[in-house]
């Protein structure tokens, strides 16, 4: 029931104006352009109600998308769709700017036609949409992909058209983690999740069923369980309090997962098996959450002193806590600094420290740092003297990335089966990648 | 080449053809020029429409569909391209699938301001409707439903009709799409469109589902009756609709069970109460009575079934989904199970801003109600530095809602650091919420005061301002035992600026003069000297003071209090001259109004009721949680409080259907070609059930059930080899994994006998790899034999 869906630049001019509904009117674009973008307001509630008339909108780079309601909506939905529309859009051209949506003014409008009708949102798979909406000329369709098409947008698995074909099966499973961590200044820690997603690339032939298996606990548990069940009753107990204990040392908590449309939800719930039928091509698998036992690769321990009104002298030390054989990546330190800072004086043991007057801090970067290692940053500040207001230092962040996952998250198998055509699971390739980053990674000094 | 670049240079080049072919083109339009043309006004504007008019009419495909491209441009962009209509129109005979679908979107835009005009494509969509392909008879039926033009109301019914018929599900979900256009255009049609709907609610197929109870909400969501045989299948598909559709099912759902089903709390209140007071050690002494009450209500099995079928929608990646269920069990769910959404809608917090706002505002309601569901995940809702400042806001709320007395010291340490955040609004909304926690925690009362005079002496002057106002409403809930408080902040007023603070400190020494007696007229005596300096609010409380201080000591006092009357009698305020006036009638003119003289002391030391420190956020409560009537705060069009649970439940052979529905258990096992070997048992139950809800039946026959087994046999054994190579992965990984970074490895591969064999640049040979992985395979099975 969405009534519309504007598209501004960051003047409030309109790029696009789709209205679906009568009772939105032709004003309702400019109402939305005079109160919110053009209204010098920092922040403002993502949801606007303007003479009646309620506005959702989302920024992205300078492009304000708005979608425009009446009626009695569900607000989530709304940002929902948002949010699709703009994953479609960039799947599309790349991203989003002024150039790029106006280079694609027919592409977007027909997009915009084909997911939502009346106001209520459609399948709106990429996959899918990109089988029909094409930006290439006049090409005359053949008979055989108007097959294709017909089947893969009216089929019931909305996600996978039949007939795929690949010489070589071959599929990529990337364990992307962000890790996020808030540590008061002695070193507790304070908060610490880690969000984690699994991105398949699919390559596979025909409609191969997928099993997925990791290391949860729920999962591991429940084998061992069976497995002790199995075995002949003549096992001991010790036996068994072995295998768990094996077992629960590699398994990990999650605490909550989600999962791309094509897992069986209803075998999740059941028999906590996620079995899927995957769509072509690279798709978001699941989302986890996890919060007990995380290595938290890197720890940062800073030390502030205040000597007098106008000198300051922070020391960092940086901890890399894992294998050493590992090697983590891209680590940059930032140092918040009073704004009233005149002088750094920087001295580190390992990478580039710069003091960067603009963001009032210290950035200090290192290309790569092996695993248990520890490195040092002292830094000596002159401040003018400012009585006006104690500098209440903001917390010191920090980013990179680690080839392992922060959480423990392994993948123990994925099984493909594919009935009809003649490949087995042992003849497909299959690779696995862990990237742990950071997302919030931060320390208060 | 990206796809955007190759259109625009295409569409340059076009733009030189155009020219130089529109002598060839222009033959065949000449009928068409007329009408159009005159409408422009610009000189610019009519040219291009001409060399547009002029492409759309040349017999080339590519020159058209550049046109028409150009054209959508126009329209995206707001400009009006109504005068193109006959030249457009009249390609919607095109056999390109392109150049069609544009026609089609330029209909939908402008039909309705040319009716007769639009007349004329109709019987191209007639064509279409029965076209052997089911793309293009959707399609058709789409566009022709979009058109707005009231004349073919006729034509549209009866495309509906026989498309709602159609052997394609595909069609069929259009036509029910189709349906909320034709409500809108023409609601005299409700009753023929019922019928339709009726016939579409009970489609096997999960595609027209969603749609199908769209176009029941939308068209007669009263008629709840239509639901009732429906129900149980809706259920058990739910998981299966596409999430959109999805989303108004739940929404269908959650009314349907507030209507039908007695509300699962009414008879369970008191025992549940016991149930969460057992931490806080006050058992009720009626046990009794309250096991009776339990005993009384069972749980109607459809209720039970709608909560089953939506759990595990929990998990699905669209966090509307999410919130929607999240809301059902909110409505729908007994107490006790409220608990398992909390999980799932902490981790919507890590989604998009404004998600995140939605569902922020949504656990805020939800917590005030059942606060033990989400205490658990108090770190949650500790906020970061980069939050927004509506984030930040329900964050401090929650966690302040969410206070106990076990957990208060962590919060007020929490609080504590957003005290001192560089967002200075923020800053005193957590002073507001230390306040509001001593309030409701007589534990902390004291330590909370304590840590707000602490802040007192802060340079920051919101924080002082802010500290001392809650204070003062603190001390005010319980005066008597905080005396040396109100003594230190009377030292504080000389130093504090702002003039709430200070207006709020002279109203305690007023207030309290009778413990301060000493300082008191002092402090008088200093206001008395700045008073012409000083803003309204705090003139006021001067005034306020200086009479109270004359009630209670008029000796000492008298003077001083003359000397401020005087000088707010010529003060610029005029409220402050008319209190004057009245004070000073109060006091010093016994004779003009005796009978308010005699009382003025009762009058100006009343005892005054203590404030209700109040959250800073007002909930929309009265709204059905996640509407946009709650999120904004008021009734949007079309809003209506979700019904309450009737007293008596209705009659549940409603929704027995008789017989056992023969296409959904085919449609189920083609998407999952296993499930199709198992035997369907428990027919007698005649509800198609026993396919969806697997749990039940695989703790039952589990043994039974081939395949699966033979499954589980197979990840057992995985299990063990994991088991067996965890410790050489070590030994592999100090190999392989020297100057390691973020590369692949592959999955299988991982027995020692490979990373021998394994050349150490992996990535160049692949090809290799690929071949050894089945050796690797038959290494690890022979492994295991043996370990077996």
């Amino acid at each position: 029931m969405i009534g519309g869906v504007f598209i501004y630049n960051h003047k409030g001019e309109v790029l696009i104006s789709r209205v679906y509904r009568d009772d939105i009117g032709r004003n309702a674009v400019d109402a939305f352009r005079v109160n919110v973008i053009h209204a010098r307001q920092q922040s403002r509630f993502p949801v606007v109600n303007i003479a009646r008339t309620s506005f959702f909108y989302t920024k992205r780079s300078n492009i304000w998308l708005c979608a425009v309601a009446k009626q009695n909506i569900n607000a989530a939905m709304v940002f929902e769709f948002l949010t699709k529309m703009i994953d479609i859009m960039q799947s599309y051209f790349g991203k989003i700017s002024e150039e790029n949506v106006k280079n694609n003014f027919v592409l977007i409008y027909e997009l915009l036609d084909e997911i939502l009708d009346f106001g209520y949102p459609q399948n709106s798979d990429t996959g899918v949409l990109k089988s029909f909406i094409t930006q290439q000329g006049v090409r005359p369709v053949t008979r055989e992909e108007q097959t294709v098409i017909t089947s893969a947008v009216t089929g019931q698995i909305g996600w996978r058209r039949e007939g795929i074909k690949y010489r070589r099966n071959e599929l990529f499973l990337d364990v992307i983690e962000s890790v996020n961590l808030l540590m008061s200044q002695q070193g507790q820690v304070l908060s610490t999740h880690v969000a984690g997603r699994v991105v398949m690339k699919s390559y596979l032939s025909g409609m191969p069923e997928c099993k997925f298996g990791i290391n949860d606990k729920i999962t591991v548990e429940n084998r061992t369980k069976n497995q002790t069940d199995t075995s002949t009753n003549g096992s001991t107990n010790p036996s068994s309090t072995t295998a768990t204990t094996t077992t629960t040392k590699t398994a990990i908590a999650i605490d909550d997962c989600q999962f791309h449309q094509c897992v069986k939800l209803s075998k999740f719930e059941s028999e906590h098996a996620i079995s899927f039928i995957p769509p072509d091509g690279e798709f978001e698998l699941m989302r986890y959450r996890t919060t007990k036992d995380i290595s938290l690769p890197f720890r940062v321990i800073p030390l502030v002193r205040e000597i007098g009104r106008t000198k300051m002298e922070v020391k960092v030390v940086v901890k890399s806590n894992f294998k050493p054989t590992l090697i983590g990546q891209k680590i940059e330190i930032r140092i918040p600094i009073p704004p009233n800072t005149c002088d750094v004086q920087l001295l580190c043991m390992k990478g580039k420290a710069k003091h960067k007057s603009s963001d009032n801090a210290i950035v200090w970067k290192m290309k790569r740092m092996g695993g248990m290692k520890e490195s040092q940053l002292s830094a000596e500040i002159e401040l003018t003297p400012n009585d006006k207001k104690k500098w209440n230092r903001p917390p010191i962040s920090m980013s990179f990335e680690v080839p392992f996952a922060p959480s423990g998250f392994k993948v123990r198998y994925l099984k493909v089966f594919e009935h009809k055509l003649n490949y087995s699971d042992s003849e497909t390739i299959k690779w696995v990648r862990y990237i742990g980053k950071s997302g919030l990674y931060e320390t208060r000094s | 080449m990206s796809v955007n670049d190759r259109s625009l240079t295409t569409s340059a080049s076009m733009n030189m053809q155009g020219f130089g072919n529109s002598s060839a083109g222009s033959n065949q339009s000449d009928e068409q020029v007329e009408p159009a043309s005159t409408l422009s006004i610009f000189s610019l504007d009519m040219k291009k429409h001409e060399d547009i008019k002029q492409m759309l009419d040349s017999n080339k495909e590519n020159l058209k569909l550049d046109a028409m491209r150009r054209v959508i441009g126009m329209i995206a962009k707001g400009k009006d391209a109504g005068d193109l209509f006959p030249a457009v129109v009249k390609n919607i005979v095109s056999k390109n699938m392109e150049i069609k679908k544009l026609v089609y979107v330029y209909l939908m835009r402008y039909a309705e301001e040319q009716q007769d005009l639009a007349l004329l494509s109709i019987a191209t969509f007639q064509r279409g409707l029965k076209d052997p392909n089911q793309l293009i008879r959707a399609s058709a039926l789409r566009v022709l439903s979009s058109i707005r033009v009231p004349t073919i109301v006729s034509i549209m019914m009866l495309a509906i009709r026989e498309s709602a018929n159609d052997m394609s599900p595909y069609v069929r979900k259009t036509a029910a799409n189709a349906i909320a256009k034709l409500y809108a255009l023409d609601p005299e049609l409700k009753d023929e469109l019922i019928v339709i709907i009726t016939k579409l609610l009970a489609d096997k197929t999960i595609l027209v589902n969603g749609s199908a109870v769209q176009a029941f909400e939308h068209v007669c969501p009263d008629r709840i009756d239509l639901i009732h045989k429906n129900y149980r299948r809706l259920c058990n598909l739910l998981v299966d609709i596409d999430e959109w559709g999805q989303l108004t099912v739940l929404h269908m759902l959650t009314r349907y069970a507030r209507t039908q089903f007695v509300d699962p709390n009414k008879t369970y209140e008191d025992d549940k109460k016991s149930f969460y007071d057992d931490n806080e050690t006050e058992k009720n002494a009626n046990d009794d009575e309250e096991s009776l009450d339990k005993k009384t209500y069972i749980m109607d099995s459809d209720h039970r079934l709608l909560l089953r079928c939506t759990k595990p929608l929990l998990q699905s990646r669209n966090s509307a989904v999410v919130m929607t269920v999240a809301q059902l069990y909110y409505y729908v769910a007994p107490r006790s199970e409220i608990h398992i959404v909390a999980k799932s809608l902490i981790r919507l917090l890590r989604s998009h801003r404004e998600i995140q706002t939605i569902v922020l505002k949504s656990i805020t309601s939800m917590a005030d109600k059942h606060k033990e569901i989400f205490g658990p995940f108090l770190k949650s809702f500790y906020v970061h530095s980069n939050d927004s400042s509506h984030v930040k806001y329900y964050k401090l709320e929650i966690l302040t809602i969410l206070a106990n007395a076990s957990n208060i010291s962590t919060i007020l340490r929490e609080f504590h650091t957003y005290v001192l955040s560089p967002d200075k609004e923020f800053g005193a909304q957590a002073i507001h919420a230390i306040g509001r926690c001593a309030s409701t925690i007589p534990e902390v009362t004291e330590a909370c005061l304590n840590g707000l005079v602490g802040l007192m002496s802060k340079k920051d002057e919101t924080i002082v301002a802010e500290s001392v106002v809650v204070i003062k409403k603190l001390l005010q809930i319980n005066p008597s035992q905080y005396g040396d408080i109100i003594k230190h902040i009377v030292r504080k007023v000389d130093k504090v600026t702002v003039p709430t603070a200070r207006a709020s400190i002279l109203w305690l020494i007023g207030e309290y003069s009778d413990r301060i007696s000493k300082f008191a007229p002092d402090v008088l005596r200093k206001m008395a000297k700045i008073f012409p300096d000083e803003e309204t609010i705090v003139k006021n409380q001067i005034l306020n003071l200086a009479a109270k201080l004359y009630v209670m000591n008029s000796k000492q006092t008298n003077l001083l209090v003359q000397y401020v009357f005087n000088l707010a009698k010529y003060d610029t305020n005029y409220d402050i001259r008319d209190k004057t006036r009245l004070l000073r009638a109060l006091l010093f003119q016994a004779d003009k109004c005796p009978a308010l003289s005699k009382n003025a002391k009762k009058i100006l030391l009343a005892p005054k009721p203590a404030p209700l420190l109040e959250s800073i956020i007002r909930h929309h409560d009265q709204y059905t949680l996640g509407t946009l009537s709650y999120v904004i705060g008021q009734a949007a069009t079309g809003y209506k409080d979700l019904p309450d649970f009737p007293p008596e439940p209705s009659d549940s052979s409603v929704r027995n259907v008789e017989i056992i529905p023969v296409s959904t258990s085919q449609h189920d096992s083609s998407r999952n070609p296993k499930k199709g070997t198992t035997p369907g048992g428990k027919k007698n139950t005649g509800i198609d059930e026993n396919f969806f809800s697997d749990e039940e039946e695989d703790a039952e026959d589990a043994s039974t059930e081939g395949p699966d087994d033979e499954e589980e046999e197979n990840e057992e054994d995985e299990e063990e080899e994991e088991e067996e190579e965890s410790d050489e992965d070590d030994e592999e990984q100090s190999i392989e994994n020297k100057n390691k970074t973020n590369e692949y490895e592959q999955l299988d591969a991982r027995s020692p006998t490979i990373v021998e064999n394994q050349p150490q640049n992996s990535e160049s040979s692949e090809e290799e790899e690929e071949s050894e992985e089945d050796e690797s395979e038959s290494e690890e099975s022979t492994d295991e034999d043996e370990q077996v």
